[in-house]
């Protein structure tokens, strides 16, 4: 099994960087998600790390080894391919076969009538055939292995290219978008059913996604990758709780975080539009800053306590388990919006177009600097103003509900 | 919209009526193959025999020339430049078409010039490095001056254009070198447009009489058409039946394979038309 | 998976790279270099051995005096072309080819369109008139040439016969000067119109149905209607393709004239490669043939470059 590492990989395409200083370390056995958005040079990495694309500079190693200039067939790597891949003009029993008979046999022994003259070739065929067959099973495609792609529905077909990855036993797993052509049905239920299948091989995988749910519900681990570097490496949860910077941040989680411009004035960050303060901190850096806070962590009440902000409901969506409200602040013409995620229930208790008063929970308060890196806030530095403490009055407030909440 | 019946009749009339011309010579090959000297000479309209002589002059004609033999050239030539022009072109489009090295624009330059070049520009000068070689009049002299279509490479590379990435990479990373991936992957994929070239190729050079007449002087290497050349100055005037049912048989191979595949075998022709 | 297999097959799996020291390989882009070109590389041979080569060698020789089987050979500048202005054979060969492409193109491209258009009128029989009107195309033209050759026999043929069955007095096709290249023409036609109609069958598929029920609802829904309004502006494109077409084709006319007549009676069915194949291949005037076929090559580039520009715009052929 291996461990992957990946040590300041830089690529570029003619002028144009696509991989800027990778570094990345992959364990053995680990399921790691590359998300990104379409053109953040996820699948060029992927690509990399398979041998299908060279690199400028760098290094990619598996288990020690560095893999520079090794063909792909030689690296031991299985591929899933957003488009499958699928050899058209074979069955499903010889797309899954080919991988075997390229790397089990020689050129002499794959030669036509050669499993009549040579006993070992005709056992070798017989092995390859019975390691088919145990591949259809693991997928649930045994009934298939006769059948042209072209008659495969597109979750078969995934399922043809899962097999194609397994049955040679690669030492890493690389997914480019597998889920990315099924319906929204089909899709959840593989996500389990890759996770599940990964996890009894053993066999670590790298999944490059640019769905925020695959990655988080399937991976061990995320790396986040935007323009050509890695924002952040991290647990689903990891990520979601402490962005590194404000483009990891805007990327997981939606709807996505509001985003406020802020200013630190000795120890005072506030709104700078409405000059609110919204916390203190210990540590004296000052400037211009961005607030960061998740539409969970805003909190609407229809009391106006001391520091709150009074906001304006623009746009509300009923979502059924949850709801969203949309708002802008500062009265007349608003121009900062934001969005509140509340229980459904909360939406009876507050007519649309009214004015509110937003806070936010302890704790949900990101700030990010000018460069969008995350200025660390330790919990103690953040000392209560009216605004937090608000939030304590507000977890009673959930069950007794006079002003409106926001929350999980 | 719903064509009066008036219209079917009268379009199922003036299109027998237009086959039936165009198949008039065919009826009367096969008609006057069939009938004894004496009827021909009677003349008349009549494509039908009175007289079923038919035995007689497909053996006589068998007798007379080995047609079988210039039959067997037909196909030993056509898949002879076949053979090679698939072995040339196929691997050649593949690397123009999905490879990246340098000097693959020029490649791609030299193939459209040479897609302007006519077959007939060429023929003084290879018929004369042939004389040279001492090459003239013999199988080789047939096939070689064909084995190198730039049309083929041009077909075969718009062809693979469309063929994603992906499937060469699953390959690669299956355990395929590129030449397993051209035996393996391409050739399979490519097959309709190969069969359509094939048919084009077969069908011109089957037909082809200007090299074969130019290149050779023994009999024994006679195509179908010089053999049906051969067939009718060896005549000599009289057994009309016998060069029909030579023109016939030679005409025969052909014809039953474009009505074994008769789609396919326009498709191969009309493709052709791109070459010009 | 727990199984014994494909593990017990793996003995020859490669190992993995040993270290970055112990990989002894060409870098990829040479490697890639390499391949592309050894791929590409016997074609190339073979292009230039078979078709570059002997199209410089031809413009070449067109500047010489030479004959095969003599051992002098020099350079005369361009006086093969000059002779070949003022000699009468390359004359009345380029004015007959002309003549014939001019009979032949024009008649092949109405009697193909005017099939296409009545084969897919209706699916019924389609199949089977699409075929019929084919069959000469693939048919060996020498072959056929040979039948039309006794169709039209003087005394025996059938022609002849209708002819006088008509009260109209026989005539010698092939041996009258008068006749000899309309007769050629005739037979081309005949052996084209199916190719032509193929080609406008394919421009024809390209016409979406809905613009003949636009047309229908604006009042045109007679076949003659939709003919002008519809099929004709929209077939444009093929048209011109398939003229260019048929006008190479009827330019490159060697074998029923090989065939059927040698050129006569008194060069009346001389055309121009059946002069190439004389001068430069009867009468080994290599040096000459040469400059005839410069010549009758640039005719023929021209039409395919106006060809090529057409194809870059439209794929109604397809």
């Amino acid at each position: 099994m291996a461990h992957i590492q990946i040590q300041d990989l830089n690529k570029s395409f003619g002028d144009t960087p696509v991989l800027r200083g990778i570094d990345l370390s992959i364990h053995e056995g680990e399921f790691l998600a590359i998300l990104g958005p379409s053109g953040c040079g996820k699948s060029t990495l992927l690509r990399i790390i398979a041998g299908l694309e060279t690199h400028d500079s760098g290094y990619v190693r598996m288990g020690g080894n560095i893999m520079d200039g090794l063909a792909p067939k030689a690296r031991d790597v299985a591929v899933v391919f957003q488009s499958y891949a699928l050899y058209p003009h074979m069955t499903v029993a010889q797309n899954l076969a080919l991988p075997l008979v390229m790397r089990e046999t020689t050129r002499v022994q794959r030669l036509p009538f050669m499993a009549h003259i040579s006993g070992a070739v005709k056992r070798k065929r017989v092995d390859i055939q019975s390691a088919v067959e145990r591949a259809a099973v693991q997928v649930r495609i045994a009934e298939l292995l006769d059948r042209k792609p072209a008659q495969l529905s597109g979750g078969q077909r995934q399922r043809v290219a899962l097999a194609r990855a397994l049955i040679r036993k690669p030492k890493l797993f690389l997914l480019d978008e597998p889920l990315s052509n099924l319906d929204a049905t089909l899709r959840s239920s593989t996500r389990t059913e890759i996770v599940q299948l990964q996890k009894r091989l053993g066999t670590t995988a790298i999944y490059v996604t640019h769905d925020q749910t695959e990655a988080m519900t399937m991976a061990d681990r995320i790396a986040i990758m935007i323009d050509g570097r890695v924002a952040q490496v991290g647990t689903a949860r990891e990520i979601y709780d402490r962005p590194k910077d404000v483009h990891a941040a805007l990327f997981v989680g939606t709807p996505k975080m509001n985003l406020f411009d802020g200013r630190i004035d000795g120890g005072v960050v506030r709104l700078a539009k409405t000059g609110t303060v919204l916390a203190h901190i210990a540590e004296g850096i000052d400037g211009p800053v961005q607030v960061g806070i998740r539409p969970e962590h805003v909190v609407l009440k229809t009391e106006f306590d001391e520091g709150a902000i009074p906001v304006v409901e623009t746009h509300r969506e009923f979502l059924g388990s949850e709801a969203l409200i949309h708002f802008g602040i500062g009265g007349g013409a608003p121009d900062i919006s934001g969005v509140a995620r509340l229980d459904p229930d909360a939406l009876d208790k507050l007519a649309p177009g009214q004015t509110v008063s937003a806070c936010f929970r302890p704790g949900g308060l990101h700030l990010f600097d000018q460069s969008g890196l995350r200025l660390e806030l330790s919990g103690e530095n953040l000392s209560p103003t009216a605004t937090t403490a608000l939030s304590d009055k507000e977890t009673a407030l959930d069950e007794h509900p006079i002003p409106i909440i926001a929350g999980i | 919209m719903k064509m009066p019946t008036r219209f079917q009749i009268t379009r199922l009339a003036i299109l027998t009526l237009a086959a039936t011309l165009l198949l008039l010579p065919y009826i009367y090959m096969v008609g006057f193959s069939l009938k004894p000297v004496d009827e021909i000479f009677a003349g008349g309209l009549s494509p039908l025999p009175r007289e079923f002589a038919g035995i007689a002059n497909y053996l006589g004609a068998l007798e007379r020339e080995p047609l079988l033999r210039y039959l067997a050239n037909g196909v030993i030539v056509c898949a002879g430049i076949l053979f090679f022009q698939l072995l040339f072109a196929v691997p050649c489009a593949y690397a123009m078409a999905k490879l990246r090295f340098p000097g693959r624009s020029l490649m791609l330059g030299i193939v459209l010039f040479g897609l302007l070049i006519p077959i007939q520009a060429t023929s003084l000068p290879i018929y004369v490095g042939l004389a040279w070689t001492g090459l003239t009049d013999t199988y080789t002299a047939l096939i070689v001056p064909f084995i190198s279509s730039v049309f083929a490479v041009f077909l075969f590379y718009q062809f693979l254009r469309t063929i994603p990435d992906d499937l060469l990479d699953a390959a690669r990373l299956d355990g395929c070198g590129e030449i397993s991936i051209v035996v393996r992957i391409v050739l399979p994929l490519i097959m309709p447009a190969a069969t359509a070239f094939g048919i084009f190729s077969v069908v011109s050079h089957w037909n082809d009489l200007f090299w074969p007449l130019v290149i050779t002087r023994s009999p024994e290497l006679n195509t179908p058409p010089l053999g049906i050349l051969a067939f009718r100055s060896e005549e000599a005037g009289d057994s009309y039946g016998e060069l029909m049912a030579g023109t016939a048989i030679i005409t025969a191979p052909l014809v039953i394979a474009f009505l074994l595949a008769q789609r396919r075998f326009i498709e191969g022709i009309s493709l052709g038309a791109l070459k010009g | 998976m727990n199984t014994q297999s494909p593990s017990s097959l793996a003995s020859e799996r490669p190992s993995p790279a040993p270290s970055a020291a112990g990989v002894l390989k060409a870098p990829p882009h040479l490697a890639s270099t390499f391949i592309g070109w050894s791929f590409v590389l016997p074609f190339l041979v073979a292009l230039s051995v078979f078709v570059l080569a002997p199209t410089a060698a031809v413009i070449a020789i067109s500047f010489t005096d030479w004959q095969l089987g003599r051992d002098t050979i020099s350079f005369v500048g361009l006086e093969n072309y000059r002779a070949l202005l003022t000699a009468r054979v390359p004359r009345i060969s380029a004015a007959n080819t002309i003549i014939y492409a001019l009979m032949v193109t024009p008649l092949s491209v109405i009697l193909g369109l005017w099939l296409a258009i009545l084969i897919e009128s209706s699916p019924m029989g389609r199949a089977f008139f699409r075929s019929a009107c084919f069959l000469p195309v693939v048919s060996t033209t020498v072959a056929m040439a040979i039948v039309w050759e006794f169709l039209l026999h003087p005394t025996l043929g059938p022609v002849n016969s209708a002819l006088l069955l008509f009260g109209l007095p026989a005539q010698r096709f092939l041996s009258d000067a008068a006749l000899v290249l309309p007769t050629l023409a005739f037979i081309a036609i005949w052996e084209n119109a199916g190719y032509t109609m193929v080609l406008f069958v394919a421009g024809l598929k390209s016409i979406s149905a809905e613009l003949y029920d636009a047309a229908a609802v604006d009042g045109a829904d007679r076949p003659w209607e939709r003919f002008w309004t519809v099929t004709f502006p929209l077939l444009g494109p093929t048209m011109v393709f398939v003229v260019i077409i048929m006008l190479l084709r009827s330019f490159r006319v060697f074998e029923t004239v090989a065939t059927l007549t040698g050129g006569g009676p008194r060069r009346a069915s001389e055309v121009m490669l059946y002069t190439i194949y004389q001068e430069g291949f009867q009468f080994f005037q290599v040096g000459y043939a040469s400059a005839i076929t410069v010549v009758f090559v640039i005719f023929l580039l021209v039409l395919t470059l106006v060809n090529f520009r057409l194809m870059d715009r439209s794929v109604h052929y397809k």
